[in-house]
């Protein structure tokens, strides 16, 4: 083995990974923990992209994993409610040490779900909330059958184009899993915390699909509510909050839970009656989409339905029909993006104010994210 | 050293970290399909390609290695294949090495368009085996002895450059049947059956694709074969068998 020569670097050619400046960056259109997000325009063939830089957090490491695990996914993953890799580029590197930055090119969508949701001028009708759960559950269903894990369902990470197609998006945070081996360990680590199904907070390492369902259920309630149905500040807030929605966590409704690590750790309510329907019943009068909601937001992940049997569910085969969105959409031209729009205020809805406990760590405003591998 | 002698240490180095079979699988293939991407008249150096392969395969197959494991395995087993008892002490030439990995795994990404997925053929094999041994009889030793030379056959088949121009099922299919032949071991009542066995589990396979993995497998075995060396490799087992 010997050191690979870096002189003149700049120059070297690279066939097979064209340069990402082929694209001329339009606006930048998300930021995060992930990096950052461009809107781009091919120069010659005007074709809009959306552009995602690949973080090089851990230069020593060399290509980050997480970065690898998401491309290798998204080649994977082909599928009109999965967004689409269409190349990776990389920029002529002129920094010092001759690396480059590598740039994950997809096709452009126009707005995210969060973004649509925290603009009051955008109303979804009943069939249009159905379509936009079928949607979401027919891309949850293909990946789930190709076992990968998203592990990071949000409305922010829910795209929608402008003729109100659906596309799962970010999966910086997803992993191949697999059902035969019980012994695996993945990190509990994941998902934005307010979208954090209850098997995770409890620290199962173990886990499968219904952590994607979990995020389903939440995203399907915010159609409603307008903002995050479960805003906890904590990890025990957040599972006082849930029990609060969905009854008491205890071995009655959940056997086996007191096996999890945490279980036994954290101070859980007792005696709390289960509320999904009575609670959302304020926001959501449809009663097929309350069933729905019901059975997306069951404790016990092993009861919790998959998306299969969700799809068959009488909300998406009842009036009003799904409808497309295509048409409500045309009359807003302009982009919503979650990271562009005015701050989602916490608190709009009764769940989420609930009296304070004490010492609580500060809101991280959504963006709390756990990444640790 | 030329491809040939790195793919050799490449896959001691494998066995020596105690990594999966999938995982040297997959760092084959990204090693051979570098070399026959990139233009000849550059001369790239095959070990340090090697090493970079198996670093990025450890990682894409989530069978994580430590890459300073790596660096010194790698080194002792490229030393050991010429003859010397070397061992990385400097940790100037450590840091060196890393840095020329961490740089070379972007060429690799760039070379191989950053198209890391290739199914492995092991879960075939297995399930091909298992389908196969019900027909061979209750003789367990014949059973272990075909399912261990198959193992290694397809091993060692990564050697080849071509490997990855084949199709996995086929693989599977023909190494299952260069384990039977060395084996001298008959599938009962194939001869009079109209579908034979290898159609039976993969409908696309035909004599010729056979024969030409199996033709690809034995010029893997007369580069390889130097029989002082010989003796190290998955393929000693086999020919001791037969």
């Amino acid at each position: 083995m010997s050191n690979v020569s870096n002189d003149n670097s700049s120059d070297l050619e690279f066939p097979y990974c064209d340069d990402v400046s082929k694209y001329e960056k339009i606006a930048k259109i998300g930021q995060g923990t992930f990096g950052e997000v461009f809107k781009a325009k091919h120069k010659q063939t005007k074709k809009i992209v959306a552009l995602k830089k690949v973080l090089m957090d851990n230069e020593k490491e060399g290509f980050p994993i997480t970065a690898l695990r998401e491309i290798k996914i998204l080649q994977l993953l082909k599928h009109e409610n999965v967004v689409n890799l269409i190349e990776i580029c990389r920029t002529k590197s002129n920094d010092p040490k001759g690396k480059a930055t590598f740039y994950l090119v997809f096709d452009f969508c126009e707005h995210d779900l969060a973004g649509l949701l925290s603009n009051i001028n955008v109303k979804f009708s009943l069939g249009e909330i159905k379509k936009v759960m079928k949607q979401l559950l027919n891309g949850l269903y293909y990946i789930h059958s190709n076992k990968i894990l998203h592990r990071d369902m949000k409305a922010a990470n829910i795209l929608i184009t402008k003729t109100g197609v659906l596309k799962l998006a970010d999966f910086g945070l997803a992993r191949a899993y697999s059902q035969q081996n019980k012994q695996t360990k993945y990190t509990n680590r994941v998902v934005t915390l307010w979208y954090r199904p209850p098997e995770l907070l409890l620290g199962e390492r173990n886990y499968g699909a219904p952590v994607d369902l979990w995020g389903a259920g939440c995203i399907m309630a915010e159609m409603w509510t307008r903002s995050p149905i479960m805003q906890g500040n904590t990890e025990q807030n957040q599972l006082q909050l849930i029990s609060q929605l969905c009854g008491s966590i205890c071995p009655e409704v959940w056997p086996g839970v007191e096996k999890l690590e945490l279980y036994h750790k954290l101070d859980l309510p007792k005696g709390l009656k289960r509320r999904v329907k009575e609670r959302l019943k304020a926001y959501v009068k449809d009663n097929h989409a309350l069933d729905l909601l019901d059975k997306l937001l069951t404790l016990d992940p092993s009861k919790r339905s998959d998306a299969d049997n969700l799809l068959n569910h009488d909300f998406f085969w009842s009036d009003p029909m799904p409808t497309d969105l295509g048409k409500m959409l045309s009359q807003h031209n302009t982009s919503m993006f979650e990271f562009l729009a005015p701050r989602r205020r916490p608190n709009v809805n009764p769940q989420a104010s609930l009296p304070h406990l004490g010492h609580q760590v500060k809101s991280h405003d959504g963006q709390y994210h756990d990444r640790v591998f | 050293m030329s491809p040939k002698e790195a793919i050799s240490v490449l896959f001691k180095s494998c066995n020596e970290l105690k990594l999966q079979r999938e995982t040297w699988c997959a760092a084959a293939v990204y090693f051979h399909r570098f070399f026959e991407q990139c233009s000849s008249s550059i001369a790239y150096d095959a070990n340090l390609i090697a090493a970079t392969c198996l670093y990025l395969a450890s990682k894409v197959e989530e069978d994580k290695i430590n890459i300073r494991n790596l660096i010194a395995v790698y080194y002792s087993t490229m030393h050991k294949e010429r003859g010397e008892e070397k061992s990385l002490d400097s940790l100037q030439e450590y840091l060196c090495l890393k840095e020329s990995i961490v740089r070379c795994e972007l060429l690799v990404l760039r070379m191989l368009q950053f198209n890391l997925n290739y199914e492995k053929p092991h879960k075939h094999l297995r399930f091909y085996l298992t389908s196969l041994t019900a027909w061979l009889g209750k003789d367990r030793q014949i059973i272990s002895r075909l399912s261990h030379n198959s193992k290694a056959f397809l091993n060692d088949f990564y050697r080849s450059p071509r490997c990855f121009h084949f199709k996995i099922n086929h693989i599977a299919i023909a190494v299952i049947q260069f384990a039977l032949e060395c084996n001298q071991i008959k599938v009962p009542y194939d001869e009079k059956a109209r579908v034979h066995w290898q159609q039976a589990l993969c409908e696309d396979i035909t004599e010729e694709i056979i024969e030409t993995i199996i033709q690809e497998l034995c010029r893997v075995y007369e580069i390889y074969v130097d029989l002082s060396k010989f003796v190290e490799s998955d393929a000693y087992e086999n020919t001791h068998c037969s």
